[in-house]
């Protein structure tokens, strides 16, 4: 390995490689995420229909103006948990092509005979699927047409038992209802919502015609009249041709429709027609499912930078190292650049919701371990950080299945300059409570169960953790007094110990425990290590656990399980503390002591990098 | 660093970072159970019973908190409590080690006259700011407008930081900091505790009225016209109406035309008519007692009693009092005059009437989700010339005669469907309180990074 300095000219060409490796791969990525951008604008569908065109349609749904493509896409992840067609939901005239969920929309829309046999009712509960006739071994999708008898008025098609079911169970208190009584309600739903598509009375496509309008359904239901200005705007004439052209399959009419509509609903909202014309591009270029990949992907590299690096040559290690780097800060940057996407298509601060929360989350911790990376060079932060990613991304996704990830803000919360303010201060705190507690978690798994933790890295690592705590304590307080402050200014109280405020105190207390007991000796670097594992624990609770316990478990989709997934982490975190804190640290496998005299913990390291600012 | 001090001075137990460790961890402890507490429990009752009192300094915690944590859904209560020291007595505790902590720990680092210019600074900086806020004027500006507040602040702020530095060194003054603006704020909690009121204003759309309600108690109202649209109220508070239950004695009072017998008394109670004889305009009311409300509940408790009323010694009757509006007062002549006795939330009459000329929300296009809501007002001041239009909404509030008057939502009249405001009204003499330790705290936490951060740098050169 040493041979390589020594030689006086130039450099050899595995330095070159060396060097050039993760830059290469970086760019790799990057390019590869660039093609994504241009791809996501071409068409996709039957080619024959132009389904991209009608997936940007501007419509108005729950208060938010947003492309067709978003409302089919949400409609169709909280009905069958997927955000296009695939597998069972396919028919025999799709040729076992994936299709977007636009194409389900339209097949409603038009009334076709596709839209009653489309497999897109996801039913998890046996006892549920007994109303069909059907146990689990017959799968867990189902069509309209299941819901049905042959005789369309028969009284105890499954369809009207659903109803009848759900009916009797919303009596019932919410935490009182047994498990088949909430599947039937969540059943209810989903089949409320593919009638409310169908019928057109949700979304609203007549845009406002004159100003001073708003939007309004092209059709009247029997709870409110649309206004009679809707029923002859021009919008209304151009929708129903669109949906004409498509029952009878006639492509070039639905392509001459959907295009004439398009024109009229950007006349008359020129602004939010060209957003929802975006944000179609933004839904189907899915800039967090490629970031869970290459998450994924920085973490591997990660990881593996953290474990050979007592192994592999200097030269070697470094480009291992840089490239892992690399990749995350791509990721980082897509990202970035997703949430700023956000920010604009909303009009308002990063987080809104538990989704955004997520999300940005997720952003912070990122940014937050690369800094750390770039000073420790160990790919423990890199490691952590990709890991924090994925987690964070994948809740974010599960979170999605509860509606519109960009809902309108109750009046209260509405107010940019808080959002901007309180909300991201404590949602920065969260992120650096999590990035101690994952790093805290690499430190425990890396000595016991792998012999690559040496002393110095141990050290460079607990002074990760102590800043990291740092800032997370900085804060978490100083959102929690932002957020006193701001409910002082809404309705006189600065602090109510409503569940959320405690929640955030919480925070602030574990991370002040960690640094008292730091600061007086009681703990050294494992008990520094065990609690901010804790602090994961805390971290989760504030986030999740104090809203599951207004909402109870009568939610639907993710938050229906998220209170067995929250105990679930929270055990998991107690093991690893237990374990760190019962197994002697003598049995550690990174710290046993070396039966050879001579062959010191510290001199092993002199043929590895130096990791600049360890310990700092 | 303590290592001259003795170890067995009580001091150094009480200073010791070990108890500050134990206390926070206790502290977390009481916020958790306190937190699922409401679940089964309403707010305030929590915050009475887990945060603020406790008999001799202890509350119980009971060990069905844990039930809607560990068994969601499950029905069966759990039996039993442990004591645990109140959260008073915590942050009393927490006070005194940090107290000690300081005395102990934390060394005066200046000299001489360096010395005595930081002590002179701190006391300077401190004065000013105490002016600002105690001297009721300045106190009330500065409350109407944050910016302002810290504009004024900024000054003695740095002069604070400056003389703390002098004092007590580049390494110390920083956290001196930081720990005396935590200990402003828990006073200011403290302060909140004993002497804020908060309560709620309903106005009719057309309609004023001068009366701040309070949800949280209630009292027994006796209340008789004295001709024009003057009343007489006489109240008998919700502590004495209690108690009264309990012994089962008449309340007596030379101050009430009646005395009263409470002969049931119902935290929180449903009503329901009964039509006597079939008649329609012969209603009676029977009430019936219900759950209190938990935490995770979007109501509140409507207590109810019945109680027998004498004149002097001889019986007048037996009538249902409640606070639902439905139920109306019990209607009693005593010498001629008609008192209304009535079971009510707690009143405060205000010298001053709000009108309501207007009331305004908008929702999102079809949703029920409102986007904003806001109320015209006109402000009748006792005194003619300070009457004035208001606009309150959503995050501005109208701030008159110390008070805060927050739009908090809406409702629909039954009658005639007009809707009317409700506004949330507080009078917090502590409200500035957290403000300015928040502004102590990040003036410590600023000087005590820039000091790391310089000391770090010259480590690094060095």
């Amino acid at each position: 390995m040493t041979n390589e300095t020594d030689e006086p000219v130039g450099v050899t060409a595995t330095q070159h490689l060396q060097r050039w490796l993760p830059l290469a791969l970086s760019l790799l990525v990057l390019a590869y995420l660039l093609m994504g951008v241009q791809r996501a604008g071409k068409p996709e569908g039957l080619a024959r229909f132009d389904y991209d065109a009608f997936g940007k349609i501007a419509v108005s749904e729950d208060g938010r103006v947003k492309p067709i493509d978003t409302v089919a896409r949400n409609a169709l992840l909280m009905i069958s948990g997927k955000q296009s067609l695939k597998d069972e939901m396919l028919l025999p005239g799709d040729n076992g092509v994936e299709q977007p969920a636009v194409v389900w929309y339209a097949e409603l829309v038009a009334g076709l005979p596709e839209s009653n046999e489309r497999r897109v009712i996801r039913i998890d509960d046996p006892e549920v699927l007994g109303l069909l006739g059907k146990t689990t071994e017959d799968g867990k999708y189902y069509a309209l047409n299941d819901f049905f008898s042959d005789d369309p008025s028969d009284p105890d098609a499954p369809f009207f038992q659903v109803g009848r079911l759900a009916e009797q169970a919303l009596q019932v208190r919410d935490d009182q209802r047994t498990r088949f009584q909430d599947h039937i309600i969540g059943l209810r739903q989903k089949l409320g919502t593919i009638a409310e598509l169908r019928t057109m009375l949700s979304p609203f496509v007549a845009a406002p015609a004159e100003a001073g309008q708003e939007w309004e359904p092209v059709v009247r239901s029997r709870n409110a009249a649309p206004e009679p200005s809707a029923l002859d705007r021009p919008t209304r004439a151009t929708w129903f041709a669109v949906a004409q052209a498509l029952g009878e399959n006639n492509p070039d009419a639905f392509n001459a429709a959907v295009a004439e509509h398009q024109a009229v609903v950007s006349a008359a909202e020129p602004g939010p027609s060209r957003k929802a014309a975006f944000e179609r591009g933004f839904n189907r270029y899915a800039p967090f499912a490629k970031g869970v990949a290459l998450y994924v992907l920085a973490g591997i590299l990660g990881l593996a930078a953290m474990l050979l690096r007592s192994v592999l040559p200097v030269g070697w290690y470094t480009a291992l190292w840089r490239s892992g780097l690399g990749i995350l800060v791509v990721t980082f940057l897509l990202h970035t650049a997703a949430l700023i996407v956000r920010i604009w298509l909303q009009g308002r601060p990063p987080v809104t919701n538990l989704y955004s929360s997520a999300v940005f989350i997720g952003w912070a911790l990122v940014g937050g371990a690369i800094l750390l990376e770039k000073i420790t060079k160990l790919g423990v932060a890199s490691f952590a950080a990709s890991a924090g990613g994925v987690a964070t991304l994948i809740v974010a996704h599960n979170l999605a299945k509860d509606g519109d990830t960009m809902g309108v803000m109750v009046a209260v919360l509405d107010s940019n300059f808080w959002l901007a303010t309180h909300v991201i201060t404590i949602t920065l705190g969260y992120s650096a409570t999590f990035l101690a507690g994952f790093i805290a978690i690499v430190y425990i798994v890396l000595g016991m169960c792998t012999p690559v933790l040496d002393r110095k890295a141990g050290r460079a690592m607990a002074g990760m953790v102590y800043a990291t705590v740092c800032f997370a304590i900085v804060f978490s307080f100083v959102g929690t007094v932002l957020g006193g402050i701001w409910a002082d200014q809404s309705w006189g109280r600065f602090w109510g110990w409503d569940p959320k405020e405690n929640g955030a105190i919480l925070i602030v207390l574990m991370n002040a425990i960690i640094l008292h007991a730091r600061w007086g000796h009681l703990i050294k670097e494992r008990g520094l290590m065990v609690l901010a594992v804790g602090g994961n624990i805390i971290t989760a609770w504030s986030w999740f656990g104090t809203n599951l316990l207004g909402v109870g478990l009568h939610s639907y989709g993710f938050m229906d399980g998220a209170m067995y997934w929250l105990a679930g982490f929270a055990a998991s975190q107690m093991l690893i503390m237990a374990v760190a804190l019962m197994v002697p640290v003598e049995l550690w496998w990174s710290f046993r002591r070396p039966s050879k005299p001579g062959v010191q913990g510290a001199d092993s390291t002199t043929s590895r990098p130096d990791p600049a600012g360890a310990g700092a | 660093m303590s290592a001259r001090i003795s170890k067995h001075n009580p001091l150094t137990w009480l200073a010791s970072l070990r108890l500050t460790v134990v206390l926070l961890a206790m502290g977390m402890y009481l916020i958790f159970v306190g937190t699922l507490a409401q679940v089964e429990n309403g707010i305030w009752w929590v915050v009475e019973h887990y945060f603020r009192e406790g008999r001799w300094g202890v509350v119980q915690v009971e060990f069905d908190v844990f039930r809607a944590l560990l068994y969601p859904g499950s029905e069966q209560k759990w039996q039993g409590s442990h004591p645990f020291p109140s959260g008073f007595v915590i942050i009393g505790l927490l006070l005194a080690n940090l107290l000690a902590a300081h005395a102990m720990r934390f060394k005066i680092t200046g000299k001489g006259g360096t010395l005595w210019l930081g002590i002179g600074l701190i006391v300077l900086s401190s004065a000013v700011t105490g002016y600002t806020v105690l001297e009721p004027q300045t106190s009330a500006r500065i409350q109407q407008d944050v910016m302002l507040m810290l504009g004024i602040w900024a000054v003695p702020m740095a002069v604070l930081g400056v003389g703390c530095h002098l004092v007590f060194g580049g390494r110390k003054a920083g956290i001196v900091l930081v720990h005396a603006g935590l200990i402003l704020m828990l006073v200011g909690e403290y302060i909140t505790g004993l002497g804020a009121t908060e309560g709620r204003m309903l106005i009719p759309e057309f309609g004023a009225s001068n009366v701040i309600i309070d949800s949280r108690e209630v009292e027994l109202a006796f209340v008789s016209d004295l001709g024009g649209d003057r009343q007489q109220h006489v109240v008998v508070p919700e502590d004495m109406v209690l108690s009264a239950h309990e012994s089962e004695d008449k309340i007596t009072d030379e101050a009430l035309p009646l005395s009263v017998r409470i002969n049931a008394y119902m935290p929180n109670s449903v009503g329901k008519a009964a039509f006597r004889n079939s008649d329609p305009t012969d209603i009676s009311w029977e009430v019936s007692e219900k759950p209190t409300v938990t935490g995770t509940e979007q109501s509140e408790d409507r207590p109810s009693a019945v109680a027998t009323l004498y004149e002097g010694d001889e019986r007048v009757g037996q009538y249902v009092l409640s606070t639902w509006e439905t139920i109306p007062p019990a209607r009693v002549e005593v010498d001629g005059r008609v008192w209304a006795v009535s079971l009510r939330f707690k009143e405060t009459h205000l010298p001053y009437t709000l009108q309501l000329n207007d009331f305004s929300h908008d929702l999102f296009t079809g949703t029920s989700t409102a986007r904003n809501f806001s109320s015209d007002m006109r402000l009748q001041a006792a005194n003619d010339a300070e009457s004035r239009d208001a606009y309150i909404k959503m995050n501005h509030p109208l701030r008159y005669d110390g008070k805060a008057f927050f739009q908090a939502g809406f409702f629909q009249q039954p009658m005639n469907r007009n809707l009317g405001t409700i506004l949330q009204v507080a009078d917090n003499p502590g409200a500035w309180v957290p403000y300015l330790s928040c502004v102590v705290v990040t003036v410590g936490l600023s000087m005590h990074f820039v000091v790391s951060l310089l000391r770090y740098g010259r480590r690094a050169r060095a």
